[in-house]
């Protein structure tokens, strides 16, 4: 087990190393810095000093991997690849364009983000688990075929108008909750009742249909036909047996996204205007801040590998063939 | 008195692709106590069909669609779901098939009982577990408190078996469904639990339906036999009276049928046709088709029951006291044909202590920590124009020997001589003859043809790879021919795999390795996955071809039947090793190793006696860690300290008869 | 004087695809079991009428696809000289629907702008008045005596006109089939409207009448009105919609043709050959997944609009540099979107190459090239085409986001994603303007729905696991009843 997880953690360090040269690549290698200049400072004010002293704030003023004019180990040290790559394996980011440091940012961040995501995650997997678990206890009944349809609906309506559909009822006709803010504390709940709620709405549709398939084809498996014989009840069957085994499956798709939650939801936290990870990302993309962008496609890779990790270890609570070797 | 079971013109349907399927029709039975009942028939023929609609555990789409079931004069069709509920399990329990998938795989085995003895008994706590532990104890599994915690996929494949018979009977049945519940296992594992589910119907006076597909288990369990044909049971009878003479001339055929030592050299009988759809009508009895009696009458009208002798009743008009049935055609003479000559023959091939080794990577640098022993060393000779056949249990690595003569898996060590020469990996033209003389025909006939090319795609593409024909309206000639020669039409060059049934994919295969004019066919238990009467007709072929080409065959098997009416030597495999060998007659006459006479001893004969108890409780320990000294030792009743110590070399006994036993030293 | 012809890069690709998928068509009528699935699929009657709506999309998104300049006036003994802007066969089709702009909002059908302003009268004086719309109603005198008798005499016409085309739209259908089938026109109607033809005609003909009622009045309508209103800069809302459809088809179809080929090929060769190329080709997949998408997206489009932004001259026109970008969007969608195609394709080819078919053919000695290419990807199409069919709705909806998020289309190009990114504060406005949003919200909604149904039924067809899975068309909760209550 523990030989497992070390060799797991080695073997993402050469991913590790591939985002980063894909990242690095993407920033700096398809574009030069100078083109980045340009294209922010406007093509029209553009002059060489300009440029010039857009490059030196953000140490892009360096090579690009070699350093020709300094001595030693600065000749690697002294070049965007080691300050602006090799840096992030350090979780050193850098500061932004407004001058704030940003992994300091991504820390006070992270709490907002976590505040909605997390409970949409968790009650939008229990609702679509019950609603699918529903569908195939009366499978292949009139409540199964228009749940389905009803599901293949509700997938078929995009996000966005979830949100803006919730706020302008909840909000706005019936004024329940504030459109749109956050604050910490006590207060909080009240701003962040509706975009959990949006958020477990607009995935009961495509979740629903994706348990359901789950289930089905674990339905009809061999040990289901024995607990049957057993004279166990359907219900039964359903929750000691079925569930169980499901849980395979349904965990490769889950327990990855637990640590990405962090990370928070761009376009929720933008339209309710949340101050997370998600805004954070979307202002940048905005503002076209590459140190940004950059440390968040960073950051999320990490925690999409500790997902991995933990999607493995996951299976060893549920799955009792699975040793870790 | 009334009968424990009865079963009342039951009937089930079940939606299929073309309509519904009537997949048990009108089927009547009645079981009493302490009585098992068995119900034969082959593969589609609706006996499993007719378990679960007793139990009403039909699959979604299926549902009863008349009858009676009656327990203890109870009405079963007429219960709520609720009372069927504790029926279910309680006094009605059922074993299934493939103990491998039959049981949650994440469940411990000791949860699993506990929900029967919960559900029927109302045990809890410790008194269940104590409960548990006798059951498991009963069905023969050793160290049980210690299995309660373990989860199925700890246990071996008869263990399994046993905790799910041991499941059945948490709930103290009156009648126990077993629906082919030893199908899955190996022939001296078989033997084993048909011994306990006997021995535990005995003790507690239960009634069987025992459903099979086997007439050696039938021979070896039943009181009563019920044959069953296209969701009709079409013959009933005692024992004794069916096995001294069947009555059904589809019960005759199946008979007939089976390969036997005493039909060597002679064509089996088949039946010819397939199975009718059950989505139709019938206005006639169902086998006329393929019926050799046939007349105009069975075509006509539905037979009803006759009981001609005491104790035996039919569904056929050839036994209607009111009509003189017409003659049996007289069958033609089956030409009573001579092995091939048998002086010296010429070894084809020559396999030498060839071995397979797979590493077991573990750790943090997946280094190869221990070998798995698939096939270790073994020493064959195939004769030109003979058959050898391969006999050993599954896992034993039978399979991998004849992958790795024909390159399929890379081999670890050894030598493989085809006609003299050696045959190497590293040489494209030695390693392209090879593959011109040597072929392979697989076990599952839907596996081994791709769906996505025609069947005469399929045949060329030897013949393509190999360059053995060049012209392609010459090879299209070939391919006809082939197919004419299988029994196939030649016309059928155009069509897809799926439209062919299991036994004809098998013949397109048998065609497809022909093309290429091999010297030896490498056939893996080509006939495993066919019911017995499709398993005559391809024996047959593969007998016809050999005459005619002078073929040679390496037969990989574990059917010990099929081995003695074909194989003219034989070689025993167990664990990687060839335990004994040399010519079938003697090998299989006058045993000399103690695994092949438990091999022998546990296969169910269709006389109706059984040759005695096989090898204690104990099963095929893992190649990955075979047991010190001679692998069988474990399994040995006349095990010494030898036998632990040391693996026997291999001892000749004269009339190239071989066997690795410290016995015969 | 000719129209000057302009091919943008998707066009060229989307004509491209067309006719893939018109070769694949003939290919499948080779292949029985695929031509067994698609029979399926068209004797499936939510899928046929999908499949409907999806062929009037795909209809406008075609003639959206082809693009011309039109001439300025000729000067004589000088080269000809074309209008700067591009247009469509599909804009000059809807009539000047593109020119007729207002100043800003006005709701639908309405004649009067949505907000007052200060207009001269003739005498002088100013009044704070809703003004009229220079097109919307402009031909009534005065549209509050006259619009409603204007628009029942549009909408009954309309509806006129939808019964003259479905009614022979029937007629060509019953008497197309009637022809092939060697069976009177009058008796296939009959069969159409008792649902005994072998493709569900009878969903397609409901499903057509459903769209001519809407569409008829529509029509009529959009010819002195604007049906759906006007947005902020005064353009007609209906119009907009039916440029968004082209927007959303390329992004659908188009990111399939980059993801396929990638895909394929490399799960193929991960699962067939194993060993160390197995190993860089799940590195690479593990560490593209590894980015979260919208991120990789996010930067990589913000890298390519540098690029286009610095090298302005690589476009003649803002159409040119407008669908370099969306072909661009493409690209980068279908490069970060094959991994999760490629790692199935992968675990299945794993699953064939033991199965005794590949064995067989390895026996023979044939090529490792040829076996999968005879052997594993034939049996691999199926998962191809399912999910080419249900990573369509999924790629429209990604636009719609994406286009929000700024690394979406370029500003410039009309699309779902756009329209609801500059309409999303409507709702808020006192008076609520709110039909911008629900245009888009109905186009939208009708064209992923269209395709998911569509998608599920290819998906019922064609995966052999599905067809454990019991439909209730099968088996009705009455029969049932006999299996599991009481008999």
């Amino acid at each position: 087990m523990f030989a497992y997880i070390v060799r797991r953690v080695l073997y993402a360090i050469p991913i590790l190393i591939g985002v980063n040269l894909i990242t690095f690549a993407l920033f700096f290698v398809v574009n030069t810095p100078d083109d980045m200049a340009r294209m922010q400072l406007g093509i029209k004010r553009v002059t060489p000093e300009a440029i010039q002293k857009w490059k030196a704030e953000r140490g892009y003023d360096k090579p690009l991997f070699i350093n020709a004019q300094a001595s030693g180990t600065d000749k690697l040290t002294q070049t965007i690849f080691y300050t602006k790559s090799i840096s992030m394996f350090a979780f050193e980011f850098g500061r932004a364009d407004d001058g704030r440091d940003i992994a300091n940012e991504i820390r006070t961040r992270m709490g907002p983000s976590l505040a909605i995501a997390l409970p949409t995650f968790v009650l939008s997997l229990f609702v679509t688990i019950s609603f699918a678990l529903l569908l195939v206890l009366f499978r292949a009944t009139y409540l199964d075929f228009w749940g389905v349809v009803v599901c293949v609906a509700m997938m078929s309506i995009s996000s966005l108008f979830y949100i803006i559909g919730g706020q302008f009822l909840v909000a706005k006709l019936w004024n329940l909750v504030p459109i749109s803010g956050y604050s910490g504390g006590l207060d909080a709940p009240r701003f962040l009742v509706l975009p959990v709620i949006v958020g477990v709405i607009g995935g009961i549709g495509a979740g629903t249909r994706w348990y359901r398939t789950i289930f089905l084809e674990e339905i009809n498996r061999d040990y289901v036909r024995t607990a049957r014989a057993k004279g166990l009840s359907e219900v039964r069957v359903m929750f000691g047996h079925v569930l169980k085994n499901a849980m395979i499956p349904i965990l490769t798709g889950v327990v990855v996204v637990i640590p990405t939650l962090f990370l928070g939801s761009l376009i929720t936290e933008s339209f309710f205007g949340i101050p997370g990870l998600g805004s954070y990302t979307i202002d940048a993309i905005n503002s076209q801040d590459f140190a940004v962008v950059r440390a968040m496609v960073f950051i999320g890779s990490v925690l999409y590998i500790v997902g991995l990790i933990l999607t493995d270890i996951s299976y060893t609570l549920v799955d009792p063939r699975v040793r870790l070797q | 008195m009334t009968s424990l079971f009865e079963a009342t013109e039951l009937s089930a349907q079940i939606a299929g692709a073309h309509g519904t399927v009537r997949a048990v029709d009108r089927v009547s039975l009645a079981i009493e106590r302490g009585e098992t009942f068995a119900l034969l028939g082959e593969s589609g023929c609706g006996k499993s069909m007719t378990a679960l609609a007793i139990m009403r555990l039909l699959p979604d789409g299926g549902s009863l669609a008349g009858g009676s079931v009656r327990l203890e004069g109870e009405e079963l069709t007429s219960m709520t779901e609720a009372q069927l509920r504790d029926l279910r399990g309680g006094r009605v329990a059922m074993i299934f098939q493939e103990p491998a998938t039959s049981l949650n795989p994440v469940l411990t085995v000791g949860r699993q009982l506990g929900e029967s003895l919960a559900q029927h008994r109302g045990l809890r706590g410790e008194a269940a577990r104590t409960t548990a532990v006798a059951l498991l104890a009963a069905v023969g599994i050793p160290d049980a408190a210690r299995r309660l915690d373990d989860y199925p996929f700890q246990l071996s494949g008869g263990m399994k078996q046993r905790v799910m018979i041991a499941m059945a009977l948490a709930g103290e049945p009156e009648l126990l469904i077993a629906d082919e519940p030893t199908t899955a296992l190996d022939v001296t594992i078989q033997a084993q639990v048909l011994d306990l589910l006997a021995d535990v119907q005995r003790a507690r006076g239960m009634g069987m339906l025992l459903i099979t597909h086997d007439l050696g288990v039938v021979a070896r369990m039943a009181n009563r036999v019920g044959v069953m044909y296209a969701g009709h049971i079409v013959e009933t009878g005692s024992r004794a009276a069916f096995f001294a003479a069947p009555l059904h001339p589809y019960s005759r055929k199946l008979f007939a049928a089976l390969p036997k030592a005493a039909l060597r050299g002679q064509r089996l009988e088949t039946i010819p046709g397939s199975v009718p759809r059950l989505d139709q009508d019938f206005r006639g009895c169902r086998f006329a088709d393929r019926c050799p009696r046939a007349w105009d009458r069975c075509h006509g009208e539905v037979p009803t029951w006759h009981v001609p002798a005491q104790g035996q009743a039919v569904r056929c008009h050839l036994y209607d006291p009111a009509q003189a049935a017409p003659a049996p055609a007289v069958l033609a003479a089956v030409p009573e044909q001579k092995p091939g000559n048998a002086d010296a023959p010429a070894d084809l091939l020559v396999v030498d202590d060839l071995r397979v080794h797979f590493p077991v990577r573990r750790g943090l640098l997946q280094r190869a920590v221990a070998h798995v022993r698939a096939v270790d060393g073994v020493s064959l000779r195939v004769h030109a124009g003979r058959t050898l056949a391969l006999v050993g249990e599954s896992g034993c690595g039978k399979t991998t020997v004849g992958k790795a003569i024909l390159h399929l898996i890379a081999s670890t060590g050894g030598t493989v001589m085809l006609a003299g020469e050696p045959v190497s990996a590293n040489e494209p033209s030695r390693l392209a003859a090879m593959r011109r003389a040597i072929q392979m025909v697989f076990q599952d006939p839907f596996g081994s043809l791709n769906p996505r090319m025609r069947i005469g795609e399929i045949i060329e593409e030897g013949m393509l790879a190999l360059n053995v024909e060049a012209d392609g309206a010459k090879r299209a000639w070939i391919v006809e021919q082939l197919l004419q020669r299988v029994g196939l039409d030649g016309s059928m060059a155009a069509r897809y795999p799926h439209e062919f049934s299991g036994g004809q994919r098998q013949r397109i295969a048998i065609a497809r390795a022909l093309a290429v004019n091999p010297k030896l066919i490498i056939c893996d238990e080509p006939t495993s996955a066919l019911d017995v009467s499709v398993q005559a007709q391809i024996l047959n072929l593969l007998r016809g071809l050999q005459h005619e080409f002078g073929l040679s065959y390496l037969f990989i098997t574990h059917n010990i039947a099929v081995v003695d009416y074909l194989a003219h030597d034989v070689a025993v495999m167990y664990l990687g090793r060839i335990v004994e060998q040399g010519p079938a007659d003697d090998v299989l006459r006058d045993p000399r190793h103690p695994y092949t006479r438990t091999l022998l001893a546990a296969v169910p004969g269709i006389d109706g006696e059984f040759h005695g108890a096989a090898a204690a409780g104990n099963e095929m320990p893992s190649p990955l860690a075979p047991p010190p000294g001679c692998h069988f030792h474990p399994r040995c009743s006349q095990a010494s300290d030898e036998c632990r110590r040391s693996y026997p070399e291999a001892l000749a006994l004269g009339a190239g008869r071989v066997v690795r036993c410290h016995l015969y030293r | 004087m000719p129209i000057l012809p302009v091919i943008l890069w998707t066009d060229l690709l989307l004509f491209a695809l067309i006719a893939a998928a018109i070769g694949a068509g003939l290919y499948v009528r080779r292949q029985p079991h695929l031509r067994a699935g698609w029979r399926q699929v068209m004797g499936n009657g939510p899928a046929m009428a999908s499949a409907t709506v999806l062929a009037v999309f795909v209809v406008i998104g075609v003639l959206d696809s082809l693009h011309f300049r039109a001439p300025l006036e000729a000067v004589k003994g000088k080269a000809p000289r074309y209008a700067v802007e591009v247009q469509s066969i599909f804009d000059v089709l809807v009539g000047g629907l593109r020119q007729r702009t207002e100043k800003t909002y006005s709701a639908p059908l309405d004649a009067y702008l949505f907000a007052k302003e200060s207009v001269e009268r003739p005498d002088g004086t100013q009044s704070r008045e809703f003004p009229r719309l220079k097109h919307g109603g402009a031909h009534l005198a005065d549209p509050a005596r006259e619009a409603d008798a204007d628009i029942t005499r549009r909408v009954l016409s309309g509806l006129a006109l939808a019964t003259v085309l479905w009614l022979s739209l029937g007629a060509i259908i019953a008497a197309a089939q009637g022809h092939a089938h060697g069976v009177a026109a009058g008796e296939t109607w009959r069969a159409i409207w008792r649902g005994e033809t072998p493709v569900a005609w009878r969903a397609v003909m409901v499903t057509g009448a459903l769209l001519l009622v809407i569409a008829g009045p529509v029509a009529m309508l959009s010819g002195g009105w604007h049906v759906l209103g006007t947005d902020k800069v005064g353009q007609d809302v209906l119009y907009l919609t039916l440029k968004s459809i082209r927007t959303a088809l390329v992004i659908g179809t188009l990111t399939t043709l980059v993801t396929l080929p990638i895909a394929v090929s490399l799960g193929l060769l991960a699962g067939y050959l194993g060993g160390w190329v197995d190993d860089v080709i799940q590195y690479v997949y593990t560490t593209l997944n590894s980015i979260p998408g919208v991120l990789l997206i996010a930067a990589s489009v913000l890298m390519m609009q540098v690029v286009i932004d610095t090298h302005p001259d690589w476009f003649a026109t803002s159409a040119e540099r407008a669908d370099a970008r969306l072909l661009a969007l493409c690209l980068i969608l279908g490069m970060t979107s094959w991994t999760g195609l490629c790692r199935l394709l992968r675990g299945e080819t794993l699953k064939l190459r033991e199965l005794d078919y590949v064995q067989a053919a390895r026996a023979f000695g044939v090529s490792k090239l040829r076996i999968m290419a005879r052997h594993i990807l034939p049996n691999l199409m199926h998962i191809v085409l399912i999910s080419v069919v249900m990573d369509f709705s999924g790629l429209v909806l990604a636009e719609a986001v994406l286009s929000y998020v700024g690394v979406g289309v370029d500003p410039s190009t009309i699309s779902f994603g756009t329209m609801i990114n500059t309409a999303r504060m409507e709702l808020s406005r006192e008076p609520m303007v709110w039909w911008s949003l629900l245009a888009a919200f109905v186009f939208m909604f009708l064209l992923v729905l269209a395709a998911n149904l569509f998608a599920d039924a290819v998906r019922d067809a064609f995966d052999p696991r599905m067809r454990r899975i019991v439909r209730p068309r099968t088996v009705w909760p009455a029969a049932r009843g006999v299996a599991r209550g009481a008999a």
